[in-house]
């Protein structure tokens, strides 16, 4: 027998209670986890699409970062006139309202973008990161091709056929990027993209831009915005950047969000153990009586208030994963970043709950008196 | 030695002073064998938690080998009571969700239990003849068996002086010759001080010394 063993007894000798304030610590540390975890897992995907999605430089409609206001294709020389653009590429983006009304899919399946097999080629997209089949060409016309994580939610191979806005086309390539929003993309040749939707045949939605120079994005896109009218440049770092602006204020809330929750957690842990401590009054007296100092006693209570938060601490570390997890089978193809720091982080701080909680009730146990605990029946 | 210098305790309840010890004095020679008899509310447990160092008097000194109790802070009251004390409550006091042995073995608890502890404390289960209910609870021991296991916890520290108080109150006559037997032993072979509340006058046959108490007076002594 030695000290942590009666602590561990301790513990376990008021089941319900010990699991009541688990639970508290759990839920606090979960909502930790899950919601940093997935929220990281957000900023990578989202991050590293940026550049591969917009090339360079990308250029929109004044204002319309998330919606799609289309353009006349005749910008496409005005930038192209620019110096240090070196290549450039148009997207039409056609919202598959089929999809979207059926719903349960993921984020960027809603959306298939028309392309320019050439210029895609030459800009060097992910429509180019074929795994299987091949990239657009110049000559395809009901063609398409699909991220791999499309593919794999509608079963679709290269040389399978799809329906969309009621003409047949082949799936001829599947891409993979590793990024979850990527690999549900679908994208067709631009002209066929304009026929399907209906649209003026010099419509584009989306110019992205490739800069000669490494390292003149911002002077290039500076350059597009006070030469072409009514157009908006964007680098992709400056997309990132407002990205990852926004997934940390995400981040912040979150935290913010959990640690109320677990800090309820935390009083909790103090409620039961103050009741704990009470009932036990005449038994740490007893302790007391036969030679435990204050400070032993203060170090039993301590340390069960440590190892409540352990246990919290795992509990919450499982059950948080297993809401990413769940989280993930919502969102196809997402994957949640629980880091080792995250799991450190949300230890440290369960452990610390159970510590500070502890602190009053193994103050009040340290200064019972054993002499009235004896004597009181 | 133990040395009571006009010893008091009083309480204050409400605006009653109930003077539960109202100067005491004695002298306890190392290795003696005392009982103190005296009515329901004499003052009894009183003196014995004074003297087991659980409680500091109102005024008076109680000298424990040098030492004024009255002189020293609460807070440090324990290592006396580690050290130089055994004490054998008025009810047992065991732990209830612990075994025998565990309670045994709860005074080593902070400084850490090593196998030749262990072993101490199965033999002092031995010795008051409860080695076959070392890993029975509490609740599956009689009074009797219960009271020799808080003996056994008390004696863990082989202390120089035990304190029991009513020891024989909740068992037989039979058991409670025995539980005598074995601070006589005690008595005998270590020369362990050992003070005995007691108000069966039988039991005070095995004992040097009987100190009368009443009304947290001494009334009269008496050596045997
Ligand atoms: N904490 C306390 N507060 C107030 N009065 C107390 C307290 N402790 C003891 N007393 C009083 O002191 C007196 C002596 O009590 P004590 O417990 O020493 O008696 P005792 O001789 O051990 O009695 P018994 O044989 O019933 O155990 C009693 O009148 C009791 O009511
Ligand atoms: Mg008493």
């Amino acid at each position: 027998m030695n000290f942590l063993e009666i602590v561990y007894k301790n513990i376990l000798r008021r089941k319900a209670r010990t699991f009541l304030s688990l639970l508290g610590i759990m839920i606090g540390v979960s909502a930790i986890v899950a919601l940093v975890g997935v929220s990281n897992g957000l900023k990578s995907s989202a991050l590293d699409v940026m550049g591969s999605l917009t090339g360079d430089i990308s250029v929109t409609t004044s204002g319309t970062f998330f919606t799609v206001e289309p353009m006349n294709e005749s910008v496409m020389d005005k930038i192209k006139g620019i110096k240090g653009v070196k290549y450039i590429a148009p997207v039409v983006i056609i919202i598959d309202v089929e999809a979207m009304t059926g719903g349960g899919q993921g984020p960027s399946s809603f959306e298939v973008y028309g392309i320019d097999p050439v210029a895609e080629k030459l800009i060097g997209t992910s429509a180019t990161e074929v795994k299987e089949g091949r990239a657009l060409q110049a000559s395809d016309r009901y063609k398409m091709i699909v991220g791999s994580t499309y593919a794999k939610m509608k079963d679709l191979k290269v040389g399978s056929k799809v329906k969309f806005y009621e003409r047949q086309f082949e799936v001829v390539g599947i891409m993979e990027t590793g990024n979850f929003i990527m690999d549900q993309m679908r994208a067709i040749p631009i002209d066929v993209a304009r026929e399907v939707a209906g649209v003026d045949p010099d419509i584009i939605h989306m110019v992205r831009v490739k800069v000669e120079k490494p390292g003149t994005e911002k002077e290039v896109a500076l350059r597009i915005n006070l030469i072409v009218p009514d157009v908006e440049a964007t680098t992709s770092s400056e997309q990132t950047e407002q990205i990852s602006e926004f997934l940390d204020t995400i981040e912040t809330m979150t935290w913010a969000i959990s640690a109320i929750a677990a800090i309820v957690g935390g009083i909790g842990i103090m409620n039961t153990m103050l009741m704990s401590v009470i009932e036990r009054t005449k038994e740490i007296g007893v302790f007391k009586a036969v030679g435990w100092s204050n400070n032993d006693v203060l170090k039993m209570i301590l340390l069960e208030g440590f190892l409540l938060g352990l246990f919290g601490g795992i509990l919450g570390i499982g059950g948080g994963k297993l809401t990413t997890i769940a989280f993930a089978a919502f969102l196809r193809g997402f994957q949640a970043n629980i880091t080792l720091v995250l799991v450190g982080e949300a230890m440290l701080f369960a452990v610390a709950l159970g510590v500070f909680g502890g602190i009053y009730p193994a103050y009040k146990a340290a200064s019972i008196d054993p002499i009235d605990a004896l004597r009181n029946e | 030695m133990i040395e009571l210098i006009d010893l008091k305790k009083y309480y204050k309840i409400g605006d009653i002073i109930v003077k539960a010890l109202d100067g005491v004095s004695i002298k306890i020679e190392e290795g003696e064998f005392l009982s103190i008899v005296g009515p329901s509310g004499s003052g009894k447990t009183t003196l014995l938690d004074q003297i087991g160092a659980l409680d500091t008097p109102t005024s008076g000194s109680v000298i424990i080998d040098g030492i004024d109790i009255a002189k020293i802070p609460k807070s440090i009251l324990y290592m006396l009571r580690r050290e130089k004390i055994g004490f054998v409550f008025q009810n047992h006091n065991l732990i209830a969700s612990l075994t025998a042995l565990e309670n045994v073995l709860i005074p080593l608890l902070p400084e850490g239990i090593n196998p030749k502890k262990y072993e101490r404390a199965l033999k002092l289960l031995e010795a008051v003849g409860l080695k076959e209910r070392a890993l029975h609870k509490p609740s599956e021991l009689s009074a009797g068996q219960k009271q020799r296991v808080a003996m056994a916890r008390a004696l863990i520290n082989n202390p120089k002086i035990v304190l029991a108080d009513e020891p024989t109150g909740s068992v037989d006559t039979k058991t409670g010759q025995e539980i005598m037997e074995i601070l006589k032993q005690l008595n005998t072979e270590f020369n362990t001080t050992i003070i005995i509340v007691t108000h069966d006058l039988e039991m005070t046959r095995n004992t040097e010394r009987i100190i009368f108490l009443r009304d947290g007076k001494i009334d009269k002594e008496t050596k045997i």
